[in-house]
């Protein structure tokens, strides 16, 4: 590698900030009826985690505090909360393309699970709602859910030229 | 050429470049978060819309849209394909006989219930009440921690903050932000909502008073804080008491399945089923003005 990173052109970015909102409206009409074992799949937040996997952690940052605004203005609740908690966790899906190889699907599975885990185990511990216990059942089966629909993102991202390339 | 290629550490020659370290973006990305969230919470304090969010709702306004349509769009065409025509028009003919027989029951009680407390006190005031605002539910329950649904309408067509929002038959919840085009609405199930209640019985008020709590997804609401010597039934209808000021008298909020002391044995609990529908099965909704 010469070290010069070409991270994604103008088109990749507004496919990326149409796909937002896009899965924001799915998000608030679609996700309640994948609602199972107290877990919901989150397009949003995966969304900005695949993008975070594709790219690095400065990125992905940037992303989760976006992925962080849309959520809020979904559920209207716990504003500062989500904004926090979808930051870093965009940050750590980012880390991981640095440390690892973002491409590889075991590692797209595992980042999108563990950023996704973070995220509400720091939303429930900042807002605490229901019981412990609960809330880590819901965390990991919205995490599952949200690796899951990792792969399909991630293949839709890529076709629009979202992604790191190093030359 | 990308257009963050000039942030890149070290460019080709090896010389140091304008790059943040991302320890430090996240820094100011966090910083930024919670600027915000403060900010939030200040503008709510002081009864503003926060402007950012306002701003993101409007935008997301029609995808939101876009996406109940589409859904709509697809189970209506599975419902034709499944029953045939005739079976939905049909149905929904008896739908909206049943919404409006409903209606019909509610009022009635509630006027019943009136004219024993107007006789009761001798005071015969007319009201009229405001023609409710009939929206649309674009967005349901976006979390599983946060039992919100949002609206179609918003401040520019008269819903305010704290409006009571309601189907015919029963209390669906209280209307918690409204933006220009969209209003939130916190449901009786969420775990934050809190309703001063009157237990009644053959449509009578007993006197019994209790406050409805909902305990989140998936838990049953429960009406809590009701004295030990309270005469309380599975059975039992509660509406609405008007204390606190927020909330007016008289808006059926469901029935009592299941009452049980609490551990100090100085209080009961009951668990309610509520009025309205599930909120899955809701679509549309009245509004308060």
């Amino acid at each position: 590698m010469s070290g010069v990173t070409h991270y994604p052109g103008r088109a990749a970015v507004f496919w990326l900030l149409l796909l937002f909102p896009i899965l924001g409206g799915a998000q608030s009409v679609f996700a309640p009826g994948l609602h199972f074992f107290g877990g919901q799949p989150d397009f949003v937040l995966t969304l900005a985690l695949v993008a975070a996997l594709l790219t690095d952690a400065a990125v992905g940052s940037l992303l989760g505090l976006f992925a962080g605004l849309v959520s809020a203005s979904l559920v209207g609740q716990a504003v500062g909360t989500f904004l926090v908690s979808r930051t870093i966790a965009g940050f750590i899906a980012g880390s991981f393309t640095e440390r690892l190889y973002g491409k590889n699907w075991g590692v797209m599975l595992l980042g999108v699970f563990v950023g996704s885990v973070v995220a509400d185990l720091l939303n429930g511990l900042a807002t605490p709602r229901i019981s412990l216990l609960h809330w880590l059942q819901s965390a990991l089966v919205g995490g599952t859910m949200n690796a899951l629909l990792a792969i399909p993102l991630s293949l839709i991202l890529q076709r629009c030229g979202w992604g790191k390339r190093e030359r | 050429m990308g257009i963050w290629q000039r942030h890149k550490r070290f460019d080709s020659s090896g010389s140091r470049g304008g790059k943040l370290h991302p320890a430090v973006f996240l820094g100011v990305t966090l910083l930024l978060s919670m600027s915000l969230g403060v900010l939030h919470n200040y503008w709510d304090s002081a009864g503003v819309a926060n402007p950012v969010l306002s701003t993101t709702r409007t935008l997301l306004y029609p995808f939101q849209v876009a996406s109940v349509n589409l859904r709509n769009s697809v189970t209506n065409l599975w419902n034709g394909f499944a029953t045939g025509p005739r079976l939905v028009d049909e149905n929904r003919e008896l739908q909206a006989e049943v919404a409006r027989l409903r209606e019909e029951n509610a009022l009635l009680r509630s006027e019943a219930a009136e004219a024993v407390r107007l006789r009761e006190t001798l005071e015969f005031t007319t009201k009229k009440p405001a023609t409710p605002i009939v929206s649309r539910i674009i967005g349901l329950l976006p979390s599983p921690h946060f039992d919100t649904i949002i609206l179609d309408k918003g401040s520019q067509h008269g819903i305010k903050k704290r409006a009571v929002v309601r189907t015919p038959i029963g209390m669906v919840g209280q209307v918690v932000e409204s933006n220009p085009l969209s209003a939130h609405v916190l449901l009786l199930s969420d775990i934050k909502s809190r309703v001063h209640v009157v237990v009644c019985r053959d449509g009578k008020p007993l006197g019994y008073y209790g406050i409805v709590r909902g305990g989140g997804r998936d838990t049953p609401i429960q009406v809590m804080y009701l004295k030990r010597e309270d005469d309380v039934r599975p059975g039992d209808t509660i509406i609405s008491s008007g204390f606190g000021g927020v909330i007016p008298p008289d808006i059926p909020i469901g029935t009592i399945t299941s009452v049980k002391e609490d551990s100090t044995n100085y209080l009961k609990t009951g668990q309610i089923t509520p009025f309205a529908p599930q909120p899955g099965n809701l679509r549309e909704v009245l509004v308060a003005r």
